[in-house]
């Protein structure tokens, strides 16, 4: 038997045991998604006698071919309590298997939306409707934003203040270059800058943590849907526009610049956050305190490659990806330069 | 050794066979995400190669003359200090690639502690001066990759 036949076998036992019907359930199609760098993602039809049905499942991929690891129970967690909020349009959280017993490893199984993704939806789109999705992102930012903290669940831990944060982001750039294999000194200018230039604090509040528009469904009701919610975590909420920044030069295209004041003045109506909380030259701040979390894992996964204990392409890959974002840092800041007139 | 076609050369040959011949035989939408990576790994490697060992030189002869002044004008910027030192004991100056990885590590660490004295002392032109050497280091990795998108996204 393959390995993909295996699975496919494995994941029919799985939906059997969960069907009214399971005499009549069969596994009718099977897909593995490609694009995403950190879980093995596959999409898979079952039909019984109840009809058909699409999944996603979200797996632990074998030891060193992820460029993160995170951790599946507390995304379980976080999926489950949010969805059960309903404060989130997020698709439907249906089953976990916490070790892999079932499933070969660790996975989460959601409902298949019967919709497209905001990055494949405006690419196809002209130019000149960029700006109308750009607001339409900042409406999904500030729901995610404004979620009522006391639905989180206890996983996620909530920092001591806005300034313990945020020092304790910075220092996680410093320190991480630091224990890395390989100098770096744009982390370490990163640091330093960050440091001098930080802007006026917003109410701490949850982080998405990989909110951009590949992570964003739009379903058949023209309802948008987010999802990968592995990276969530409680911090400033401006981290999220930061890092959809850095997604928009990699994955275009790019639905905040491409109408900046149209995007913030949204964001801002929908938050009650004042202009010089949320502007651009803040975002560029945000853009640098965000990237860490993917940025620091690629590097580790680029050490281990280098000490030999993986060979996965994905990883190796990061190398040139490392470089991009290199570029994105620099330009971030010479962005805020060309704004507030160089203070450093 | 023989040193014609260089390795850059050969690692181009190789792309272009990849991307000519093996590429539009895939359909398995995996796979092919997974050559493309390989091929933009292949094509840095094959830039790197060509390159490295000379912008590791002249970016070191740049930060070296940066950070001995900062020296001489921030006697209390201990940590560049000592980084500088380090530098002088550990360097070998050698053109293996190992060791001048090496030289190139210590150095590196003098730029991080060029650049940490500079934001502590405020001095703007001190901080041009870093941000200057970190541009020359952008460039140069920016040459390898040219301009970055994620592939299969």
């Amino acid at each position: 038997m393959t390995d993909t036949a295996e699975h496919i076998s494995r994941l029919e036992a799985f939906f059997q045991r969960r069907s009214d019907d399971p005499d009549s359930l069969k596994v009718v199609d099977f897909e593995v998604i490609t694009g995403g760098y950190s879980r093995a993602m596959s999409k898979v039809f079952v039909e019984d006698s109840s009809g058909r049905r699409g999944y996603i499942i979200r797996a632990d991929p074998p030891p060193g071919q992820a460029i993160i690891d995170t951790d599946r129970a507390t995304e379980w967690s976080v999926l489950s309590t949010l969805y059960a909020s309903g404060q989130v349009p997020m698709p439907v959280p249906r089953w976990f298997d916490p070790t892999g017993e079932e499933l070969g490893s660790p996975a989460i199984v959601i409902d298949l939306v019967d919709g497209e993704a905001m990055i494949s939806l405006t690419r196809k789109v002209a130019d000149e409707d960029h700006p109308e999705w750009g607001r339409r992102l900042a409406e999904v930012m500030a729901t995610v934003h404004m979620t009522d903290m006391a639905v989180l669940p206890p996983e996620l831990e909530v920092p001591g203040s806005w300034d313990e944060y945020i020092d304790a982001r910075i220092q996680y750039w410093e320190d991480s270059e630091r224990a890395h294999i390989d100098r770096d000194p744009i982390m370490r200018y990163v640091a330093a800058w960050l440091r001098a230039n930080r802007p006026p604090p917003v109410p701490l509040g949850l982080v998405h943590g990989d909110l951009q528009i590949a992570n964003v469904l739009i379903d058949r009701d023209d309802t948008c849907l987010v999802i990968d919610w592995e990276l969530t975590h409680v911090g400033d909420p401006r981290e999220d526009i930061g890092w959809s920044l850095l997604a928009g030069v990699t994955q275009p295209p790019d639905l905040i610049r491409c109408d900046e004041e149209s995007f913030y003045a949204r964001y801002r109506e929908l938050t009650g956050f004042t202009e010089e909380q949320v502007n651009p030259a803040v975002m560029d701040f945000f853009l640098l305190l965000a990237s860490p979390t993917v940025y620091v894992s690629v590097i580790e996964q680029l050490a281990a490659l280098a000490r030999g204990e993986t060979t996965g392409i994905a990883v190796a890959y990061m190398s040139p990806a490392v470089i991009g974002m290199h570029d994105v840092f620099m330009r971030a800041i010479a962005h805020h330069k060309s704004i507030t007139g160089g203070a450093a | 050794m023989i040193s014609k076609p260089t390795n850059q050369q050969l690692i181009e040959a190789v792309c272009a066979e990849l991307t000519g011949k093996v590429a539009p035989n895939i359909s398995d939408a995996g796979t092919k995400v997974v050559l493309e990576m390989a091929l933009s790994v292949l094509s840095c490697a094959a830039v790197r190669t060509a390159k490295e060992l000379a912008w590791m030189k002249e970016e070191t002869d740049a930060i070296e003359a940066v950070a001995r002044r900062f020296a001489e004008e921030m006697p209390e910027a201990g940590a560049l200090s000592s980084a500088l030192a380090a530098y002088d004991a550990g360097r070998t100056g050698s053109l293996y690639l190992d060791a001048a990885q090496a030289d190139y590590e210590l150095v590196s660490e003098v730029l991080s502690c060029a650049t940490d004295a500079a934001f502590a002392s405020g001095d703007t032109a001190r901080i041009g001066a870093v941000e200057e050497l970190l541009q020359q280091r952008m460039a140069n990795e920016n040459a390898v990759t040219g301009t970055f998108l994620a592939v299969g996204r």
